[in-house]
């Protein structure tokens, strides 16, 4: 479990998150392994807004924020710009679920279809949290939002969790793609370091489940934990995509859905029916991962 | 226009504040990587390596006391509410 | 490539502005096609492939995304050119304040189209004007060679750390763009010199790490704003200073670089006008289509910062008594753009004046010579606004 991390903070102490925040605990992580030699393009969204309000900053790295859907675009114009100047520092483009699944996903197709060797991340929390928690394209389905609320007829969100880390792989063999939970601090890093690596080659995108106290209604202290369940009850499965290839980390321990689910406020409402469903959809998904990662077929 | 930083000190958003526990902390480093904040820092006490709070910025999730597999961490309720 | 600095060639305004942007060294050239720009990303982009050209250029999946790549590239020190039109630009209006309020010297030239809907892609300037309050500075082109001596001045205006804010270049989308002209190339290492190297004063880099692009609260807001507005006030010399600094050293000028004065010494008659129209006011001036009449251009070379001294100097004089104010586009609901500015001047300008507005050649619509003939001989049959 011990990650061995550097003292240094690059995403200081000072920062509005809330108390117990998944996605700062990210944050800290990403900046701890990637180091000084990095310019950060910051999407619109919860870390950065809880981060740069002026006069102040939490980054003691350069740090840019232009708007929502283009956090990718805006790092593909650093990408070529410190290409012309031959400067070696590396680009991390990141932004949450909403910026990346829903309103960013063409710039970020663009930025990878094009090859920009850039580091995108998604902080994963599954909704767009910093308006007030409204569905996006990664909200699971059944869960509550403002805007997919439970009521007499309606069960929550009625759609099912965009699978963005298959659709950056299928931009091509040189991406290098995976999901990561911060319950899991090893194989966070492992994959953060390499995806770094990898900008050698390639882009690479990284999704880093990243629990939101408000937003999934679930205690303060619990967002290591709650990724922790996420991962070995299969809901949020962790794989690599790397040269077109699935590799998928299998854990020993293993977890009920419903302990996972019913952790969660916005969960509560499940019913028999549903979990039905969703444990149909967990299974039929881990093992089609599964299959491929056993078999390394090459998919892309 | 020159920005003139400010400090925003998170700590006075606390409800139960950690303490630790040096007898039972271990040095382990688990609640130096699971603060959101950064607030834990290692340091040398007594010739052993524990565990250090920044109170300025705590917010008080309690992870650190969560996530401590030496149950070396407790919680009190804030005096000042 | 040899340049011929001696001899004019005859040059499409395209490829004149892809000769201005390699010799003005720029490093990053985002692209995305839209009539009736797509020529000039065109030629830069065979430029490019054979060797021509020492930038990186980049084809980036739509108009706002091409922007934001420049915002990237501009912020992290390299100088940025891009082109957009019509749609495009409306389609990256989300960036232009971005890009503005960030005080990034980007250059962007925009292929004047009329914007949807219905869809037309012929030349007005309901695009450039949708933008007009984006904090752009705003240059309109009249001719290939202005248009190519232009952009060269525009990076040393943008780059002026006093200034430090974009510039869109306007031209006329097929009545310039697809124009060709006998032009004269200035040489690389001239226009180079006179462009001299981009030194941002501050910049995107790990060995000095800022933040760029805050959350500005209510409090602090506006004193980005205020700086804005004196950052663009302050352009309004150095655009006169670029222009005559041009004329000293490649011996062509336009105006004062914010305004032309064409005949008005004794004029009475006044249109007042952007673009490449003015060459056809100019035609019909030269060739005294206008009988009787004696009428002359105010050209506006430089719509923001407006130029509202310079402007109320000239038509404050009193043997002007009829102002024909051109707009090619509409301001839904109230005064068009350039009406509306010029309605602002002084009162005592238009003081004993008949000002009336023409909007002229929306979505590319022909305006005949007898049309113009008609405005100026039967001035007191028209109304005040009138689109024809």
């Amino acid at each position: 479990m011990m990650a061995n991390l550097p003292e240094d903070q690059l995403f200081t102490p000072g920062h509005n998150a809330c108390a117990g925040c998944g996605a700062a605990i990210s944050l800290r992580h990403i900046m701890k392994i990637a180091g000084k030699e990095v310019i950060i393009v910051l999407g619109t969204g919860c870390m950065e807004v809880v981060s740069t309000l002026y006069p102040n900053s939490a980054w003691k790295v350069p740090v840019i924020h232009s708007a929502f859907a283009n956090t990718a675009s805006t790092a593909s114009g650093i990408y070529y710009s410190l290409k012309a100047q031959s400067r070696k520092e590396k680009v991390i483009a990141i932004a949450g679920d909403g910026g990346t699944f829903d309103i960013g996903l063409q710039a970020l197709s663009g930025a990878f279809a094009r090859g920009d060797r850039i580091l995108y991340i998604c902080y994963d929390n599954e909704a767009y949290m910093n308006t007030g928690i409204q569905k996006s394209g990664s909200t699971p389905k059944f869960a509550e939002t403002t805007t997919t609320n439970i009521g007499t007829v309606s069960s929550g969100n009625d759609t099912n969790k965009k699978d963005i880390p298959f659709i950056m792989a299928s931009h091509g063999e040189k991406v290098y793609v995976a999901t990561a939970s911060i319950g899991f601090y090893n194989d966070f890093e492992m994959k953060l370091k390499k995806a770094l690596k990898h900008l050698e080659v390639g882009p690479a995108y990284l999704q880093i489940l990243s629990p939101c106290i408000p937003g999934w209604k679930i205690p303060s202290d619990s967002a290591i934990d709650i990724s922790k369940k996420a991962v070995l009850s299969r809901v949020y499965p962790l794989f690599e995509i790397e040269n077109g290839i699935v590799n998928l980390q299998e854990f020993n321990q293993d977890v009920k859905i419903e302990d996972y689910l019913l952790s969660q406020g916005r969960f509560s409402h499940l019913n028999a029916g549903n979990f039905v469903e969703i444990k149909k959809n967990i299974e039929e998904n881990f093992r089609r991962l599964k299959i491929l990662s056993n078999n390394k077929i090459k998919i892309f | 226009m020159k920005a003139k930083p400010t400090q925003n000190k998170t700590g006075t958003w606390r409800t139960f504040k950690p303490k630790i526990n040096l007898d039972k902390c271990t040095g382990c480093r688990i609640c130096f990587e699971v603060c959101p904040d950064s607030c834990i820092k290692m340091a040398m006490i007594n010739g052993k390596v524990k565990s250090t709070i920044n109170y300025t910025y705590c917010k008080g999730c309690l992870l650190c006391k969560k996530e401590c597999p030496f149950k070396a961490i407790d919680s009190v309720k804030e005096d000042k509410i | 490539m040899k340049t011929k600095n001696k001899i004019p060639e005859a040059l499409e305004l395209s490829e004149a502005i892809a000769q201005a942007v390699r010799q003005c060294n720029v490093d990053v050239i985002t692209s995305y096609p839209i009539t009736p720009q797509t020529h000039i990303v065109e030629k830069l982009s065979k430029f490019n492939a054979n060797g021509k050209l020492k930038a990186e250029f980049v084809n980036l999946e739509s108009e706002h995304s091409s922007m934001s790549a420049c915002i990237g590239a501009s912020a992290s020190g390299s100088r940025v050119f891009t082109a957009t039109s019509s749609q495009g630009l409306t389609y990256m209006a989300e960036m232009l304040p971005i890009a503005s309020g960030l005080r990034l010297p980007i250059v962007m030239v925009n292929a004047n189209r009329a914007i949807s809907a219905p869809i037309n892609i012929w030349n007005d300037h309901s695009d450039s004007m949708f933008v007009r309050d984006s904090g752009w500075i705003q240059i309109y082109c009249e001719s290939v060679q202005e248009a190519y001596d232009t952009l060269i001045q525009a990076y040393r205006i943008a780059e002026n750390k006093q200034i430090s804010l974009p510039i869109m270049l306007c031209i006329d989308g097929f009545s310039l763009s697809h124009v060709m002209e006998n032009i004269s190339l200035s040489g690389d290492k001239e226009v180079a010199m006179f462009v001299g190297k981009f030194s941002p004063t501050r910049k995107l880099e790990s060995k000095n790490p800022k933040t760029l692009g805050h959350v500005a609260s209510p409090k602090d807001y506006y004193l980005f704003k205020q700086e804005q507005v004196g950052a663009i006030e302050n352009s309004l010399n150095e655009i006169k200073k670029a222009n005559s600094d041009f004329s000293q050293k490649f011996k062509r000028k336009y105006g004062d670089g914010l305004i032309e004065e064409y005949n008005l010494k004794n004029a009475e008659t006044v249109f007042i006008a952007l673009g490449s129209i003015c060459s056809t006011i100019k035609g019909l001036i030269n060739e005294n289509k206008f009988g009787k009449s004696k009428v002359g251009l105010l050209r506006i070379k430089t719509f923001r910062p407006f130029p509202k001294k310079e402007i109320e100097k000239i038509i404050s004089n009193n043997k002007i008594k009829k102002i024909i104010v051109v707009d090619r586009s509409n301001s839904f609901g109230s005064n068009n753009p350039v009406y509306s500015e010029i309605k602002q001047l002084d009162y005592l300008c238009l003081n004993k004046k008949e000002t009336k507005n023409f909007v002229l050649g929306l979505g590319g619509k022909n305006i005949t010579d007898g049309e113009f003939i008609e405005i100026v001989n039967n001035f007191n049959k028209f109304k005040e606004v009138n689109i024809l």
